[in-house]
């Protein structure tokens, strides 16, 4: 888990203490392809196949964290 | 003319779709990037009219599986005599897949149906989004052109990034291999 969290800090470009609280309205780096990026990992960590329409509405950091826990 | 993709289409802009452009154009959060925002839909119209007319232009409407607009994205001063377009008024408001593929297509199309050998962005040097969605896609960064743009009367400066056939296909490839996802 911990390794996938510091994937997705490097993609969005912040610190884990950081992410907890990102939104990707608000965050520059968070844009189209880094949000494919970041899903990738979450779904390669996820047990289950998740939906792209799930996927698509993941924009916050808090979120992210807790699918990938 | 219609560009099939698998979360999307795109095809070339009508007279009819000024009113969706004026719309989209307008919204908040896109019109503080663009240095000229359509007034009304009469001058949207104009617009559309002169840009279909035009030969160095290639406007397309993003359309998603339902036919439904949800963009827009086009090719613009194209020069076949070097063989290079601008790309740019890219908007969509769909999903990261369907923003991407948007991408992928106008990509294609320049390449391998205009044989391009490289298209460019200008973009405002405040949107960083936009800019880091560039490198991000392997943009080539080619230097800022100071004072490109006059943005309600301040003189902004743009960021020149180049793609060409080799990066389109490290990006796809990139795409296919993270989602098995097989973009056209």
């Amino acid at each position: 888990m911990s390794n996938s969290i510091n994937e997705i800090c490097k993609i969005l470009k912040v610190s884990k203490k950081k992410l907890i609280k990102l939104k990707r309205k608000t965050c520059e780096e968070w844009d189209s392809l880094a949000h494919l990026e970041v899903m990738f990992i979450v779904e390669k960590n996820s047990k289950k196949r998740i939906s792209i329409n799930k996927l698509e509405k993941l924009n916050k950091g808090a979120d992210i964290i807790n699918l990938i826990k | 003319m219609i560009l099939i993709g698998k979360t999307i289409q795109l095809r070339n802009i009508l007279i009819k779709d000024s009113k969706f452009i004026a719309t989209i154009r307008k919204k908040k959060s896109v019109s503080k990037y663009l240095n000229n925002p359509p007034t009304d839909i009469n001058h949207q119209i104009k617009w559309t009219r002169e840009n279909i007319k035009n030969k160095g232009t290639r406007d397309f409407i993003i359309l998603n599986k339902k036919r439904k607009k949800i963009g827009t994205i086009a090719l613009n001063d194209i020069d076949f005599k070097k063989r290079s377009a601008e790309w740019g008024r890219w908007i969509c408001l769909g999903n990261s897949f369907q923003s991407i593929e948007s991408f992928l297509l106008l990509l294609k199309y320049s390449f391998y149906n205009l044989k391009l050998k490289n298209i460019y962005s200008l973009t405002n040097i405040k949107n960083n989004k936009v800019l880091n969605f560039q490198i991000r896609s392997g943009g080539k960064y080619c230097g800022t052109i100071k004072n490109k743009y006059l943005m309600r009367g301040k003189k902004i400066h743009a960021v020149k990034y180049t793609f060409n056939k080799k990066s389109y296909l490290k990006l796809k490839k990139k795409i296919v291999k993270a989602f098995n996802f097989n973009f056209q």
